[in-house]
């Protein structure tokens, strides 16, 4: 590299390319340039094979040689750059807009002091060079410190307290998290368990003496409550519905819940113990329309079932079965009284 | 304008060599200038001048035309320096 090579070096390179004697290759190269000079005084241009063309520039006052390089012998010397290609260069990107972005990949000690008094200004510059890149992952929490105390030990206190705390918290907090919150929702479902048994007992036996008031038994607060309801004299399913649904519509609702209990809901009278089933179970929302519509087609769905059931079971007489027949056409109609009608018993 | 073949002649008759000699003769010679010329050497020749190859680093040079700027990639040159003796000798009044 960068080597260069006097006349007696080249000789012997050539006699050794041209497997000829020194003396021979010493002789054609002095003959060759000797020729190649007398030319070039005669103006003349010259051109050998595999190396260029040197010929004769004139300025105003005097000449020059100028050597154009054989096109093998100048892709050779570039091989090493010749994957390169000219770029054009983007003209939005101005040196400002350079500058700006050199500016902002600097860290923040450039904003922290900027922000802080000029007087205080010199020491927390000297510690951030000092501490580059703590300094700027903690530079949020540094910044609204107080400038009048003594900054040196301030930092020094500070960056190991903050350095520990997200260590000490974050890692063995995660798994204490999760363990507690496992063994919550653990006790939650066995409270649910126990209470939706205790509740499912305790309704068959005490259902006649509980008296005519409201009572919602719920055994616990954290589990799901179940809610119960007492029919009161001269109420029926469908004032249990406005009560706790905001709409009569969802009688059937209740009637659907209990229906393990009442196969058919024209069996619950007053002073029977029902089951009000969460609004959450049923999507059970006074203010949709789309609710509304539900509950009338479950309605009607459900009536018609009931009313199959006692056909099967000969139950009611062919004049009731008529006059079921003459309210479940009018049900059809979306007629909220039917239900009211039905549900004297 | 002398071409190969005429330098070739000549070198011949003052040689007195048949010219396939002198022809293998420059074909080394070229080859000798190639091979050190991609190694970045130079060679030197006493009252005629130096052959050698420079790199130019990339430059960013504008298009006066176009008004665009072109980001030049490096590359390597073969360039010629006249011998003292030559210039002065093509110079002479």
């Amino acid at each position: 590299m960068k080597e260069k090579i006097a006349f007696p070096q080249l000789v012997e390179l050539v006699a050794e390319k041209a497997s000829t004697t020194s003396r021979m290759s010493e002789l054609f190269l002095q003959e060759l340039f000797a020729i190649i000079s007398q030319a070039l005084e005669k103006n003349e241009t010259v051109k050998i094979k595999g190396l260029g063309t040197f010929k004769i520039e004139k300025d105003e006052d005097s000449k020059n040689v100028i050597f154009i390089p054989d096109n093998a012998l100048a892709e050779a010397a570039n091989a090493p750059f010749s994957q390169f290609k000219p770029v054009e260069l983007c003209d939005e990107v101005t040196q400002e807009q350079l500058d700006a972005i050199d500016a902002e990949m600097q860290p923040k000690p450039a904003t922290t002091t900027l922000a802080e008094p000029i007087e205080n200004a010199q020491e927390p510059v000297q510690d951030d060079k000092a501490e580059t890149k703590p300094v700027a992952e903690d530079g949020t929490v540094q910044e609204p410190q107080p400038p009048e105390e003594p900054k040196q030990e301030e930092q020094q206190q500070a960056e190991p307290a903050q350095a520990k705390a997200p260590i000490e918290h974050v890692e063995p907090v995660k798994p204490a998290n999760k363990r507690k919150w496992i063994a919550i929702a653990a006790s939650i479902a066995a409270i649910a368990l126990i209470a939706g048994i205790v509740t499912h007992f305790t309704k068959n036996d005490s259902s006649k003496t509980i008296a005519t008031t409201d009572t919602i038994t719920a055994p616990r607060p954290e589990p799901a409550p179940v809610v119960t309801d007492t029919l009161r004299e001269g109420n029926r399913l469908y004032d249990m519905a406005k009560h706790h649904y905001g709409d009569q519509a969802f009688w059937v609702y209740i009637a659907l819940e209990n229906r393990q209990q009442y196969p058919d809901y024209h069996d619950i009278h007053s002073g029977d113990v029902v089951v009000i089933p969460a609004a959450e179970k049923y999507g059970i929302n006074s203010d949709s329309k789309k609710s509304l519509r539900a509950a009338n087609a479950e309605a009607m769905k459900l009536s018609s079932e009931v009313k199959a059931m006692n056909k099967e079971n000969g139950k009611d007489d062919e004049k009731d079965e008529k006059e079921k027949d003459k309210k479940a056409k009018k049900d059809k109609k979306g007629g909220k009284k039917h239900h009211h009608k039905r549900h004297h018993h | 304008m002398m071409q190969h073949k005429e330098l070739v002649e000549k070198l011949s008759k003052s040689l007195d060599r048949n010219k396939s000699d002198i022809n293998k003769l420059v074909e080394a010679l070229s080859n000798v200038v190639m091979e050190r010329c991609s190694e970045l050497d130079s060679i030197s020749v006493p009252r005629f001048g130096t052959i050698e190859a420079v790199k130019h680093n990339e430059t960013v040079k504008m298009d006066e035309s176009t008004g665009k700027r072109m980001l030049l990639p490096p590359h390597v040159d073969v360039e010629f320096t006249t011998s003292t003796v030559l210039k002065k000798r093509l110079n002479q009044p």
